[in-house]
């Protein structure tokens, strides 16, 4: 059925696609999507988006959901922030906020608010409310994931029903950047936000079967309403099913998909890709720095030059992801020059630096790698560190995880040793990296906090010149690979699937995206 | 009372009428043993070593089946798998074996109140659904092989049990029996040494049966995640990464999966030829 081929990856793909659907006709796929509940009925229902999603999400409040991936369901539907980061000219639109002054001096910024905006549950929307969601988000008692992205703003005051004063401590330029990601929340609902949230978005909270399926439903009365009446996510961790799904029409979309399923879906017609730049996600395994020995940094660095990501990228991402050990992609300005390459793959070096540190094959390393369920390419990267370092003679298993239980494991309460990871790199603000929860000072998963780091973190994001800014955050990159707090594996797009309809999605580059467009 | 009758012991060997009645069961079982035992030395390449480089490569001279997605050589974890799944076999013969056994001979022979707990307690364990056994005892220890084989061994312990019980009942009012009664031999002396040997030929029938299942219970809990953890190879998990790939490298989850049945279905023939044997042998 298949011909030896030494390298044709591609050419084996579509030529043994062609054979198989052939061969069964697809049929097998729509009784795939049949055995995993999906039904055709979607399409009677009129005007639904139904998309396939792999995991579940952790809660319904947008300002407290870290590290679920499928947080941009809510958070782009249901909420809006007062700007949107345009993905193609990585600035910002407005969005709650009309347009916005800053003084001179830059400490005090003005947002002029929209008008006629109402919360779902029919009250209008003030300033107030704009007050409110900042305070509650640096509110240490609340504990928001994103409260190191405001720590700059110290006062936030309502100057009248339609406009926001925010006193800043210190200059910072990517102010709009961090507010992109605060989704406004309602007051009045705050008690029912996990259960029913209110916000102001185009789309309206239904539903949440939890591991089943998430519902939204059109707002009438945003100022610019959707075209889909409804959205519903499916949870679906099967990738083969959700692929299914799309082919049979019981699926409109597949979010956040990776390279196997791209290119299955490119040779079969009535499938387009959907995907933002090449460097908004990047895949790392994150390390616990407080835990023995992985507190010692040549066990880190090690671990680093542990695996070979050329191959990875090639062969799991079919060439889609980009290898690298920076996190910060080569096309931001304060890029350091020539990093991406550092720590080859070389076992002996891996070995070295362990046996210095006190491992080898008489006292081998004993550790385990999670990595959450229904992501494939983190698994095959956990499977991959794991099979390099018992081969120079170390004890590695591998555990997998569903994603609520990993995020209480490697979050909530964290109790690992190494995880696989993604996140976004946030290329509209190089400070944006360092203020979420993959590195931020305060609160990352890597529990990682070098003396100085705090400060120099500060620092950078409150630089204005240019040229001394891309200088601290290249004194940042260098200590990141020096440390090796996250050992960082690719650059990638984010993927979504879809039919020819779904392609007016806008796939924001922070996790926030517009569905408005969207007509089926 | 000169002559002790015993019943008729099967006099031909069981292996040779197996041979001539059903060589495919023969062939297959056989196959399987081969792979099982000798798995690690005939095995090409090596089970776990991935290699990026070469992943997903369909059959070819260096890769006899072909590649995984990780580049690790298909025959060699299905030689692995062949291993796993023996193991699995043996593990769920052995608990379910001997316990159910060990209980059904304890009701059938010594019957009365004995016998009436006995059953109920058997009845119980027949009614735990296997999978929801096996997940729990998995979630509350930790996943591995031996953990998920015993929650399927202990499902078995009713099919044993249900065979052992009947033919000790059959067994207890024959002579031969009421001859060692005489004798003076201990109700539990008679049970080991008189009612187990008579019961052997029966019980190996329902150890290929419950052994096949045990096999496919052992890939389904892999399948999940719950069985046998990386990088160790299974039937189950191999499938789930074949899966994975079912549109691009199809051929991946049809080995595997041929693999499977065939062993499954060589179990089963051969336990369907020795239940004819044991049926010819007892008349």
């Amino acid at each position: 059925m298949t011909k030896p081929t030494k390298t044709g990856l591609a050419g084996a793909a579509v030529m043994n696609r062609a054979q198989f659907l052939k061969l069964l006709g697809g049929s097998a796929f729509a009784a795939m999507a049949g055995s995993f509940g999906l039904t055709t009925a979607a399409l009677a229902e009129g005007g639904d988006l139904v998309v396939g999603i792999s995991s579940d999400i952790k809660t319904l409040d947008p300002q407290m959901s870290p590290l679920d991936v499928f947080r941009h369901t809510i958070r782009s539907t249901v909420f809006e922030a007062l700007v949107f980061i345009n993905p193609e000219t990585l600035s910002a639109d407005p969005m709650l906020a009309d347009s916005w002054q800053k003084s001179d001096d830059g400490l005090t910024w003005t947002f002029n608010l929209k008008s006629g905006v109402t919360w779902h549950n029919g009250s209008p929307f003030t300033a107030a409310d704009v007050v409110y969601s900042i305070t509650r988000v640096q509110d240490a008692k609340v504990g928001s994931p994103f409260a190191p992205q405001l720590t700059a703003i110290s006062k936030a005051e309502a100057k009248d029903d339609k406009t926001v004063v925010l006193t800043l401590a210190h200059t910072v330029p990517g102010l709009l950047a961090n507010l992109a990601v605060i989704q406004i929340v309602n007051e009045a609902s705050i008690g029912t936000i996990t259960t029913a949230p209110v916000g102001t978005g185009p789309f309206k909270f239904a539903n949440w079967a939890p591991g089943d399926r998430i519902r939204v439903e059109k707002y009438d009365g945003h100022r610019d309403p959707p075209k889909v009446a409804a959205i519903e996510w499916r949870i679906v961790p099967d990738s083969q099913a959700r692929l299914a799904g799309l082919q049979d029409g019981s699926l409109q979309m597949v979010a956040l998909v990776e390279g196997k399923d791209v290119i299955q879906a490119q040779s079969s017609a009535g499938i387009e890709v959907i995907q933002t730049k090449p460097y908004v996600l990047y895949e790392n395994f994150n390390i616990n720095t407080k835990r023995a020995p992985f507190d010692d940094k040549r066990v880190r660095q090690a671990l680093a030059f542990a695996f070979d990501r050329a191959a990875y990228t090639k062969s799991i991402w079919f060439g889609f992801a980009r290898p690298t050990i920076n996190p910060v992609p080569p096309e931001m300005a304060t890029y350091l020059p020539g990093s991406a390459e550092q720590y080859p793959f070389d076992l002996d070096k891996a070995a070295a630096l362990l046996a210095e540190a006190g491992f080898s094959k008489d006292r081998p390393l004993t550790m385990e790698i999670l990595t959450p369920t229904g992501f494939d390419s983190l698994k095959s990267m956990a499977l991959v560190l794991q099979d390099n370092l018992n081969r120079i003679g170390h004890k590695v298993t591998v555990r997998e995880l569903e994603i609520t239980v990993w995020i209480d494991r490697i979050l909530t309460k964290p109790d690992y040793d190494l995880t696989t990871n993604n996140y976004n790199t946030g290329p509209e603000d190089p400070a944006s990296m360092f203020n979420s929860p993959n590195l931020a000072p305060t609160a990352n998963v890597s529990l990682w906090n070098p003396p100085g780091y705090a400060d120099l973190v500060g620092k950078a994001a409150a630089e204005i010149k240019p040229e001394k800014q891309v200088e601290l955050y290249q004194e940042l990159q260098k200590l990141l690979l020096e440390e090796m707090p996250q050992i960082t594996i690719d650059h990638l797009p984010l993927f979504f699937l879809g039919s020819e309809a779904t392609k007016s999605l806008v796939i924001g580059p922070s996790g926030i995206d517009d569905y408005k467009k969207i007509a089926l | 009372m000169t002559e002790i009758s015993t019943p008729v012991r099967p006099q031909s060997g069981a292996v040779s009428y197996i041979l001539r009645r059903s060589p495919v069961a023969a062939l297959l079982v056989a196959l399987f043993l081969i792979a099982a035992l000798l798995g690690p030395w005939l095995a090409p390449h090596s089970m776990t070593d991935t290699n990026l480089g070469h992943a997903l490569q369909p059959p070819n001279a260096t890769y006899w089946l072909g590649t995984d997605a990780l580049g690790r050589d298909v025959l060699s974890r299905l030689l692995g798998s062949a291993g796993i799944a023996a193991q699995a076999f043996l593990i769920v013969v052995l608990t379910g074996g001997v316990l159910g056994t060990l209980f059904g001979l304890v009701a059938g022979g010594i019957g009365g109140l004995t016998d009436l707990v006995l059953s109920r307690v058997i009845e119980i364990l027949q009614g735990f659904p296997t999978v929801l056994v096996a997940i729990v005892i998995v979630a509350l220890l930790s996943p591995s092989l031996t953990n998920a084989m015993i929650a399927v061994g202990l499902a078995a312990v009713p099919d044993f049990a249900r065979v052992a019980r009947g033919v000790a009942i059959q067994l207890r009012e024959r002579e031969f029996i009421q001859a060692a009664r005489g004798l003076g031999m201990s109700e539990m002396r008679i049970l080991a040494s008189e009612v187990l040997p008579n019961m052997v030929g029966p019980l190996i029938i329902i150890a290929s049966f419950d052994g096949a299942q045990a096999i496919m219970w052992e890939a389904a809990l892999s399948f999940l995640g719950l069985g046998v953890q990386p990088p160790y190879p299974s039937f189950g998990s191999m499938l789930r990464e074949a899966q994975n790939f079912l549109a691009i490298q199809p051929s991946l989850a049809i080995t595997v999966g041929l693999t499977v049945s065939a062993i499954i279905l060589g179990l089963n023939l051969l336990g369907d030829g020795l239940s004819d044997y044991y049926d010819r042998s007892d008349k």
